[in-house]
C-alpha cells in the first residue's frame, strides 16, 4: 500500500457520498426545469411560440453580439497595454480597470438613465447651452437595446481584460521578438502571435461575459428589451405558468451549453500549450509622447465610463438628493447582509466538502461530481429559481398533504415561501465561486505536506489543525467573502423566490428605479458598489502578489 | 585593410547603455562570410547585449553596426529587427505553441509564394533531420527537436547572419554535447555565418572558428579555440578558459622563470629581468612523479572515470591541480611528488 493511500480520513466513503450529493442538489434545477419543459404541455406555450420568442432568440442574439464584440474591443487592447506596456499612469490604471467588477449591470444602467434621459443631466445642459428646445434634437435613447449592449460592455469587460491580462503577462515577451526577427513589425507580430496565442484565454473570459449577459434580468427589464430572461420572469410570474416559463428556460439553458461547448471545444489543445518561463529580462515596451498619452486614453475611458461617472452620480444623489429613511435602510442593509452571509457560509462548506472529498478520494465519480457541481455558475438565476422553486414546491405540497392526513392544520410552505428556497438557490448558483477559490487554496496545500506529517507520527486531525487550517485561512475567508458579495448583487433568483414582504439591498434598489425614483434608489446601490468593490481589491492584491513572485 | 573590406559584419566603437549602466564599451568586432563566431563570457559580461543591439532589440548609445554593407545601428540611424535580415534562436526556444512544425518554419516565410514556402520548408525539415514531424506541435516534440525547428525556422528566410543566443543551455548535457557539433556542422554546410552566445566553453570549443572571451562589456580575446586554451591575451581569459591556478614566480633572464615548482624556459619573454609575475598552471602541465624532489600536500580528490583531479597544496601554500591515471588513488592528505611538464609558458605581470 503506498504512502498515499495509506493516507485518508476513515470516514471517505461517506464524503464520496456527500461529494455525489451536492452535486445532484446542482443538477437537480435542470433536472426540474427540463422535467417540466417536456411533460407538462400547455397552449399558452405555443401562443409564446409563435409569438414572442422569435423576438427573445433574436435580442439575445444581438445581444451577446454586440456585448462580445465590444467586450473584446474594450478588454483585449487594455490587457495588452498593462501587461506588456510602460506608460502615463499604467500601474494605477492597471487595477482601476478592474473596477467596474463592482457595479452590477442593472445599477449602471439605471444610473446612466438618469444621467442621459431627457431631464438628465447631459440633455438640460445640452438644451442650455444651444436653447433647442424638446423634439428639436436627437439624442441617443439608452433605454433600447444598443443602450443595454453599452451597459453591460462597461462592467463585464473586466472578464476579457482579466483573462487576457494573465496570458499575457504569461506569454513570453520573446514571442514577439521571434516574429520580429522573421520580418514582422510590432503591429504585424501583435496580432499574428501575441493575440493567437492568448486566444484561449480571451475565449474564456469572453464566455463568462456572455454568460453574464444571458442571465442578465435587471438591465433589460427596465430597458425593455425582450429577452429569455424577462420571458421567463413575465411568464412564471405574469401568467403564472411555471410550465411555459420552464420551457423558455429550457431554451435558454440550450444557449447556455452551446457556449459551454464552444468554449470547451475552443481550448481543446491549451491544456497541451509549451508555457515559455517569463524571462528575467523581458523589458516592458516604453510608450513614448502621444503614444503614451494614447494608452492612457484607451485604458482610462473604460474606468471613467464604468466605474467613474456612475457611481459620482450614485454618491450625488445619495449625499445631495436621496431622502433617505435610515431605519427602513438599515432594516433593508440587514437582510442582505445575514442572506449574503448566510449563502456565504452555506456554499464555502459545501465546497470545502467537495474539494476534500476530491483530495482524499480521488475517484473519476468524485472528479466528476465536483466538475458537475461547479457548473452551477453557469445557469441564469432565473432558471435557478425556476428549477428550485419547482421540487421545492413539490416537496411542500406533499409536507402538506402529510399534515392534512393526519389531521393537523397546514404548515404553509414551509421550503418554497422561506428563505431556503433562497439559500437553495444561491447555493447552486455560487457554488462555482466558492470551489474555486478553495480548490486553489487547497491545491498549494501539497499533498507530500501531508505525508511528511504523518510520517513525523501525525493523525489525520493533527494535519488539518496544524497544516491545513492555517494554510487554507486565507483562501476560505476570500471564498466566502467573493459568495457574500455575489449573492448581495445578485437579483433575478431574489426577485423571484424572496418570501412575501422580504426585501434585500438589490431588490429595492431595482423596485425604486422600476418605479422611475433613481434617487431613492441611489443609498441601497451605492451600498452594494462599496461592498462589491471589497473583492476586487482583494483580487487586485492576489495578482500584484502573483505577478512579484513572477 | 583589405580584410576589413570583406567583412560581413563590422561593429566599431559600439557602446550600449542599460539605464544608467554601461553594458558595451567602445566595442570592435568583425567577422568573415561563412564564419562561426562564439561570444564566450560569464553572465553580465554584455555578451548578450551585443547579440541584442547586432538584431536590433537594442539600442545603441554610440558606434556603428554594418552588415553586408548596409548601416544598421548608428549614426541616427537605427534599423528595426524585421528590416535586418538576421536570423535569431533564442534562448527559450520559444517556439509558437499555438502552430505546428510547418506553420512555425514557414513564419518568416509571408512574403515568399506558396509553392516556394512549401519547397523551402520541406527542405529544411530534411536538413534538419525532421521530415515527416511537419504536422506535429511543439509540445510533441523533445527538446533536441524543438532546438532544430527552431533553427530552421530562424534560418528559413534566408537571412545574412544566424544569431544564437544561448539556445542549448536548457538541454541536458548528454543531448547538448551531441547537438552542438551538428548544429555547427549544418551551418558549415549551409555556408552560414553565425554567432553563438555562451558562458560554456566547452560548447564555445566544438562550435566556433573563433572565439571571442568577454568580460565586463569588452571583448578581451578574439582568436581560435587552441590560441584562447594555450595563448590567453589576459590573466582573466586564461581564468576564465578551463581549469588553472596562478602561483607566483620571477623572471631570471629573457628566457626564463623560476617558481616554486622549479624554471621554466620558454622562448622569448616580455618582462624584464627579475620582474615578478604569476605564472598560470594548467592541470596538465603538472605530472605526477613519486621520484620528483618536489612534495605536494593533497588537500581534496576527485574521481573522474578515467583520471583522478588531486587539488594539491605546496610549500608556500599555493594550490594546483593535477591530473592522474585512475589508478593512482592517493588519499586525501597524503603527500605526492609532482614536477612540472609546461609546453607554453603562461605569465602574467603581478
Amino acid at each position: 500500500m503506498s504512502v498515499s493511500q495509506s493516507f485518508k480520513f476513515r470516514y471517505v466513503p461517506s464524503l464520496k457520498w456527500v461529494a455525489l450529493i451536492v452535486a445532484a442538489l446542482v443538477l437537480l434545477p435542470i433536472v426540474a426545469v427540463l422535467q417540466q419543459a417536456a411533460f407538462v404541455g400547455n397552449d399558452l406555450w405555443l401562443h409564446i411560440w409563435q409569438t414572442v420568442l422569435p423576438d427573445y432568440v433574436s435580442n439575445s442574439l444581438l445581444l451577446m453580439l454586440g456585448v462580445g464584440a465590444g467586450v473584446l474591443m474594450m478588454g483585449v487592447p487594455a490587457a495588452w497595454l498593462a501587461a506588456m506596456c510602460q506608460f502615463p499612469g499604467r500601474r494605477w490604471l492597471d487595477w482601476a480597470l478592474l473596477l467596474p467588477l463592482a457595479m452590477p449591470a442593472y445599477i449602471i444602467a439605471y444610473t446612466y438613465t438618469g444621467i442621459l434621459d431627457y431631464a438628465g443631466p447631459v440633455q438640460s445642459g445640452l438644451r442650455h447651452l444651444t436653447g433647442w428646445g424638446y423634439g428639436d434634437y436627437w439624442f441617443w435613447q439608452v433605454r433600447s437595446l444598443s443602450g443595454a449592449m453599452a451597459m453591460m460592455v462597461l462592467v463585464l469587460y473586466p472578464y476579457v481584460y482579466l483573462t487576457a491580462r494573465a496570458t499575457f503577462l504569461e506569454q513570453s515577451s520573446v514571442s514577439m521578438d521571434v516574429a520580429r526577427s522573421l520580418g514582422y513589425s510590432r503591429w504585424q507580430a501583435w496580432f499574428k502571435v501575441a493575440v493567437p496565442m492568448a486566444r484561449p484565454a480571451i475565449i474564456a473570459g469572453l464566455t463568462l461575459a456572455l454568460m453574464e449577459t444571458l442571465a442578465d434580468y435587471g438591465t433589460v427589464q427596465y430597458f425593455g428589451v425582450a429577452t429569455f430572461t424577462t420571458g421567463i420572469f413575465r411568464t412564471f410570474y405574469g401568467f403564472g405558468d411555471t410550465a411555459g416559463a420552464a420551457q423558455l428556460a429550457a431554451v435558454l439553458l440550450l444557449f447556455v451549453v452551446t457556449l459551454i461547448v464552444v468554449e470547451r471545444w475552443s481550448r481543446r489543445r491549451q491544456a497541451y500549450h509549451v508555457k515559455a518561463q517569463p524571462r528575467a529580462t523581458a523589458t516592458a515596451i516604453v510608450l513614448l509622447g502621444w503614444r503614451g498619452w494614447l494608452a492612457c486614453c484607451v485604458c482610462l475611458i473604460p474606468v471613467v465610463f464604468g466605474f467613474i461617472i456612475p457611481a459620482g452620480q450614485l454618491l450625488w444623489w445619495t449625499l445631495f438628493e436621496a431622502h433617505v429613511q435610515w431605519s427602513s435602510f438599515w432594516q433593508l442593509a440587514w437582510n442582505s447582509f445575514y442572506l449574503s452571509a448566510l449563502a456565504a457560509v452555506l456554499a464555502v462548506c459545501l465546497a470545502l466538502l467537495l474539494a476534500y472529498a476530491q483530495r482524499f478520494y480521488p475517484r473519476q465519480s468524485v472528479r466528476h461530481a465536483v466538475t458537475l457541481a461547479g457548473m452551477g455558475y453557469a445557469l441564469p438565476g432565473t432558471i435557478i429559481a425556476i428549477g428550485v422553486m419547482l421540487p421545492l414546491a413539490w416537496l411542500d405540497h406533499r409536507i402538506n398533504d402529510a399534515f392534512t392526513w393526519l389531521g393537523w392544520s397546514s404548515p404553509g410552505l414551509l421550503l418554497s415561501g422561506t428563505l431556503v428556497v433562497l439559500l437553495m438557490a444561491y447555493c447552486v448558483r455560487f457554488l462555482a465561486v466558492a470551489l474555486g477559490g478553495i480548490q486553489s487554496g487547497l491545491g498549494q496545500v501539497s499533498p507530500s505536506l501531508d505525508e511528511s506529517a504523518k510520517g513525523m507520527g501525525r493523525n489525520a486531525w493533527d494535519v488539518l489543525r496544524l497544516i491545513h487550517i492555517p494554510l487554507m485561512r486565507s483562501s476560505v475567508l476570500t471564498a466566502l467573502l467573493v459568495v457574500f458579495v455575489d449573492v448581495l448583487k445578485e437579483l433575478p433568483a431574489t426577485l423571484m423566490l424572496r418570501p412575501f414582504d422580504f426585501n434585500t439591498l438589490a431588490v429595492r434598489a431595482y423596485e425604486l428605479a422600476a418605479d422611475e425614483q433613481l434617487v431613492e434608489a441611489a443609498p441601497a446601490s451605492l451600498m452594494i458598489v462599496l461592498v462589491g468593490l471589497i473583492p476586487v481589491l482583494i483580487l487586485n492584491r492576489a495578482i500584484n502578489r502573483r505577478r512579484q513572485r513572477g | 585593410m583589405t580584410e576589413q573590406q570583406t567583412a560581413l559584419l563590422e561593429v566599431t566603437n559600439l557602446t550600449v547603455d542599460y539605464d544608467s549602466t554601461r553594458a558595451l564599451t567602445s566595442l570592435d568586432l568583425s567577422l568573415q562570410q561563412g564564419q562561426l563566431l562564439c561570444l564566450l563570457g560569464p553572465s553580465g559580461c554584455g555578451k548578450s547585449t551585443l547579440l541584442r543591439a547586432i538584431a536590433g532589440f537594442q539600442d545603441v548609445a554610440a558606434g556603428r553596426i554594418v552588415l553586408a554593407g548596409q548601416l544598421l545601428s548608428g549614426a541616427g540611424i537605427n534599423l528595426a529587427p524585421e528590416h535586418r535580415q538576421i536570423g535569431m534562436v533564442f534562448q527559450d526556444i520559444a517556439l509558437f505553441p499555438h502552430l505546428t512544425v510547418r506553420a512555425n518554419i514557414a513564419f518568416g516565410l509571408h512574403q515568399w509564394s506558396a509553392d516556394d514556402a512549401q519547397r523551402r520548408v520541406e527542405y529544411l525539415l530534411s536538413m534538419v533531420g525532421l521530415a515527416g514531424f511537419g504536422e506535429r506541435y511543439p509540445h510533441e516534440l523533445s527538446g533536441g527537436q524543438q532546438q532544430r525547428v527552431a533553427l530552421a525556422r530562424a534560418i528559413a528566410p534566408k537571412c545574412n547572419l544566424l544569431l544564437l543566443d544561448e539556445p542549448f543551455s536548457g538541454l541536458d548535457a548528454a543531448l547538448r554535447e551531441a547537438l552542438v557539433p551538428e548544429v555547427a556542422a549544418l551551418l558549415k554546410r549551409e555556408g552560414i555565418t553565425a554567432i553563438l552566445v555562451s558562458h560554456d566553453q566547452k560548447e564555445a570549443f566544438a562550435f566556433a572558428d573563433q572565439i571571442a572571451v568577454m568580460h565586463h562589456g569588452e571583448i578581451e580575446q578574439l582568436s581560435s579555440a587552441y590560441e584562447i586554451y594555450h595563448k590567453p591575451a589576459s590573466r582573466f581569459v586564461a581564468d576564465f578558459v578551463g581549469e588553472g591556478d596562478f602561483i607566483a614566480g620571477q623572471v631570471v633572464d629573457s628566457h626564463q622563470i623560476t617558481c616554486i615548482l622549479g624554471n621554466i624556459s620558454n622562448g622569448k619573454l616580455d618582462f624584464e629581468t627579475g620582474c615578478k609575475v604569476d605564472v598560470f598552471v594548467r592541470p596538465d602541465d603538472i605530472l605526477h612523479d613519486d621520484g620528483s624532489p618536489i612534495k605536494g600536500h593533497i588537500v581534496s580528490k576527485r574521481f573522474r572515470g578515467t583520471h583522478f583531479l588531486y587539488r594539491i597544496e605546496l610549500a608556500s601554500g599555493e594550490q594546483v591541480a593535477c591530473f592522474t591515471d585512475s589508478h593512482h588513488d592517493h588519499d586525501i592528505g597524503e603527500d605526492i611528488g609532482i614536477k612540472l611538464n609546461m609546453e607554453h609558458l603562461l605569465a602574467f605581470r603581478s
